[in-house]
Parts: C-alpha cells; sequence; structure tokens
C-alpha cells in the first residue's frame, strides 16, 4: 500500500517537473483593417502572428498556447492565471499626448489598459507588441500597481512598430529574460463591497475603477462581483467608474447594466450620475459618485491580492 | 491677400490643435471645439468685395463674415481613432499658466470623472452626427451648454480655461 503511494507521489513529482511552462500569446487584431496594401483577402495578420509565435518558440519546450481576437474577458483571465509563465499582448496602442490617454486597444478599439495592473506572480514575462507603449509599462513599473511583480521582465517599444517585428523582439526578450526573485505576497486589510448590476439587455465586459486604479471587474454577462477598497479613503476618492473602455465613435453595441452596492457597511452608498430623468450621464463608463459617509467604524476583511491566488 | 492670411491662420491652428489632439478621434475633437466655442468670442475677419455690373453704375460691396469656427476647425481634420481624449487631474503650476483659479481647480479635479463623462457623450452624441464639421461643432457647443449645469460652475470655467490653454 505503501508502495503505490510512494509511487504515486514520485510520478506526480515528475510530472509537475516536466510540464510545460504555459506561455500565452493575445491577439486582437482586426484583420480586415490590418491588412498591408497589394494583399489578397485572405492575408490574415492573425495568421502571420500565430506563424511567427509556434517558429520561434517551437524549440523552447513551452505549452503555446494563441488566443485571437481576444477581449476584456480573455486578458483578464490571462493575466491572472496562476499557470501562465509568459504573456504577450498584441494589438494597436498609443502613449499619453497632450490630452490624449494612453491606451492598449482590443481589435474593436476598447481601452484595455488598467487591466494591466493586474498580472498574477506566476507571470515571469510580459510583451506588450503595439505602438508606443513603452511609456505605459514604465508608468506601471513606477506605480504601486506592480509592487508585487517587481521580477516582472518587460518589453515594450517607445517607437512605432511593426506587428510581426515587434513580436519577433519581444519573444527574442523572452527568450533572453533571466527569472528575478518573487516579492513576498502579504494580506491586505480591505473594505469588502458587492456589487451587482441588472439589466433587460445582454450586459458587457467592464471594470471598476476607482481614481484610475482598477477595483473589479465584470464578465460579460457576470450580474454581480466583489469590490475591494483600500482603508484610509476621503470621500472625494470613493467615487467609482464603471468603465467599458469603449471609443466615442463605437459601432458595438454595448450595455453596462445599473449598480447596486451592498457591504456588510451599511454607510457606505453610491449613486449613479444621471440627468434629471434618471438615464446615465456618460458614454462607455458611468459615473458614482459617494454618498455615504465614513464616520462609522468600518468593517474590514483581511485578504490576499489576486495577483498571489493559486486557483483561479 | 486675405486668402493668404486666413490659410496661415488656418495652418496656424492646425498645428495648435494637431498638438493637443494628436490621436484623438474626430468625435472628441468636436467636442472640444463645441467646448471652445462655448467660450471664445467670435473672431470676425471681414472679407470685403468691391465690383460693379456691366449693367449698372451700382457698386456693389459683398462683406462676408468669418468666425473662429471655419479657423479653428481647419485643424480638427486629421485625427485617427487610436486615441481617446481624457481630462486628467490639474496640477498647480498649470493651472495657473491657464488663469485658473484655486476654488476651480479644487473643483475640477473633484469632479473630473463627471467632466470626462459628459465629454464623452458630447463625443460620442457628436459621432452619430451627419453634416459639415462647423455644424458638428456648433451641436457640440449646443450639448456642452446642455449638460454643463449637471457639474458646478468653478469645474466647468476651469475646464473652459485649460482646454484653451492648451490649444
Amino acid at each position: 500500500m505503501h508502495r503505490i503511494f510512494i509511487l504515486i507521489f514520485v510520478s506526480l513529482f515528475s510530472f509537475s517537473l516536466l510540464a510545460k511552462q504555459r506561455v500565452v500569446m493575445l491577439v486582437s487584431l482586426d484583420p480586415e483593417t490590418n491588412r498591408p496594401p497589394l494583399r489578397s483577402r485572405n492575408w490574415d495578420i492573425n495568421e502571420k502572428l500565430e506563424k511567427v509565435f509556434l517558429k520561434k518558440l517551437k524549440k523552447e519546450n513551452l505549452d503555446l498556447v494563441i488566443l485571437p481576437f481576444a477581449r476584456q474577458d480573455e486578458l483578464r483571465a490571462e493575466l491572472l492565471n496562476p499557470n501562465n509563465h509568459a504573456i504577450f499582448w498584441v494589438g494597436h496602442s498609443n502613449a499619453e499626448a497632450g490630452l490624449a490617454a494612453a491606451g492598449i486597444y482590443d481589435d474593436q478599439g476598447f481601452n484595455m489598459k488598467e487591466l494591466f495592473q493586474e498580472v498574477h506572480q506566476n507571470i515571469k514575462f510580459l510583451g506588450l507588441v503595439g505602438c508606443q507603449a513603452l511609456p505605459f509599462v514604465e508608468s506601471l513599473k513606477n506605480s504601486p500597481y506592480w509592487k508585487l511583480n517587481s521580477h516582472l521582465t518587460t518589453y515594450a517599444r517607445e517607437k512605432r512598430v511593426d506587428a510581426r517585428k515587434g513580436l519577433k523582439r519581444a519573444i527574442k526578450a523572452f527568450i533572453n529574460s533571466e527569472e528575478g526573485k518573487t516579492p513576498t505576497c502579504e494580506e491586505r486589510e480591505v473594505i469588502q463591497v458587492r456589487v451587482s448590476r441588472t439589466s433587460d439587455q445582454e450586459l458587457s465586459s467592464a471594470r471598476i475603477i476607482r481614481k484610475g486604479q482598477l477595483v473589479g471587474t465584470f464578465e460579460k454577462n457576470q450580474e454581480e462581483t466583489t469590490i475591494e477598497l483600500p482603508l484610509g479613503l476621503k470621500k472625494s476618492e470613493l467615487k467609482l467608474v464603471l468603465e467599458s473602455g469603449a471609443p466615442n465613435n463605437t459601432k458595438t453595441k454595448f450595455n453596462l447594466g445599473k449598480l447596486e452596492f451592498t457591504s456588510e457597511n451599511e454607510s457606505l452608498n453610491w449613486k449613479l450620475f444621471a440627468d434629471r430623468e434618471g438615464n446615465p450621464l456618460g458614454f462607455g463608463s458611468h459615473v458614482y459618485r459617494f454618498t455615504g459617509n465614513l464616520k462609522e467604524e468600518l468593517q474590514t476583511r483581511f485578504i490576499l491580492p489576486k495577483q498571489c491566488l493559486t486557483n483561479n | 491677400m486675405l486668402k493668404k492670411l486666413l490659410l496661415s491662420l488656418a495652418l496656424l491652428v492646425s498645428m495648435r490643435a494637431h498638438a493637443i489632439t494628436g490621436l484623438v478621434s474626430d468625435s472628441d475633437g468636436m467636442a472640444t471645439a463645441g467646448l471652445v466655442m462655448m467660450d471664445i468670442s467670435q473672431i470676425v475677419v471681414v472679407d470685403t468685395t468691391v465690383y460693379r455690373t456691366w449693367r449698372s453704375r451700382t457698386v456693389y460691396r459683398t462683406v462676408r463674415v468669418f468666425t473662429y469656427v471655419p479657423l479653428f476647425l481647419a485643424g480638427l481634420v486629421l485625427l485617427d481613432d487610436n486615441g481617446k481624449m481624457t481630462f486628467g487631474e490639474l496640477e498647480a503650476d498649470k493651472a495657473s499658466e491657464a488663469g485658473i483659479t484655486t476654488d476651480e481647480v479644487i473643483a475640477y479635479n473633484a469632479e473630473l470623472e463627471e467632466l470626462n463623462a459628459i465629454k464623452d457623450m458630447v463625443s460620442s452624441e457628436v459621432a452619430e452626427m451627419e453634416g459639415s464639421k462647423e455644424v458638428r461643432a456648433e451641436a457640440a457647443k449646443g450639448l456642452w451648454t446642455e449638460y454643463k449645469d449637471y457639474v458646478s460652475a468653478d469645474a466647468f470655467s476651469a475646464l473652459v480655461k485649460l482646454v484653451k490653454k492648451t490649444l
């Protein structure tokens, strides 16, 4: 009996040693609008990138995964997947310039940038293949968002990049990257708030942002999520934005739904920024103003950050 | 001569608008145009042509009035879709350069999310409109007038001053 257990243990141990590292390439490019001139309609950027990815990494003994037309849900899932070793994102992007905010876009032009604030600690490499993505990556490195990712090796360029050339360079940077020491992950004290949304139509993916910081996400048709807010915030810092990332000229239909907040702290309340008829003011994002009070002592919880959770 | 003057002004505005708009979308540019139009007094350029018909000795004088609008709009033709204009937090030095008062800075920073929400709304509504850029910029102006009451007067005033300064 003991021998059987030992055998099972040894085989599981060897299997874990032999398990290939999962490397994911998320591509979010519309082939119709990303075709060079004078090419036939069969020319597909996604196929070209897939070919480059598989060819350049086939000798590395990795578990290669390719996700074309990746959007918020896929990106969020892969950035927080503890089984991932490296992530490549290929899509349009731009740096902050004047009044234009930085952006990392999916194939429908939806801005995904806040999702990159939370990257699982097991991910050792992140390649952002897009134009002028370097300032955005640098800003994340210098922000508290990546405090738990100081060991993360990144690739991004300051200039405009060609998708295939950029991907080749990112792969080279990944192959030559060295693993740094992973920072310790500790529980943190937060205020939890349950957020539910209702609508009679299909609900779109969205995220909840507080002063530029990602505090929660909704997947497509997901009706409930829990957000975590840090302690010690002022009333003005508790305003929440339900954000789709949609461009203002989008033809894509989306529906954010209307939020309701419940918490073990009954003094916490938010109200939709709306016109006199109660219709939300905004396009692509809705603002929820904090209307509660912070005088009472708040109930808190100690939780591990998502970047450290081992079950997805 | 007048055409040259207009062209050079248009180019000048074009370059300045390019600097602020960068990669922002066309509709964002229109939304800003509408915002600026709410405050900028009409800058009038008069183009006078004197002519006489072969039948009569009467001298006809036509006067065409150009407001700031077509000049301003000349700069907003560029834009691609891969950028969205977003108003960011206002810092003290930038605020004083733009003549924004302390109260206005406080109100602006406190209502930033609402200002961006309204801007996105104006921009999306303008994006769906048909018509010339002048017509759409006028519509944007109307929408800003309609929505500005949902934010404080100080916050809105700061926004207008900031956009003017950035231009």
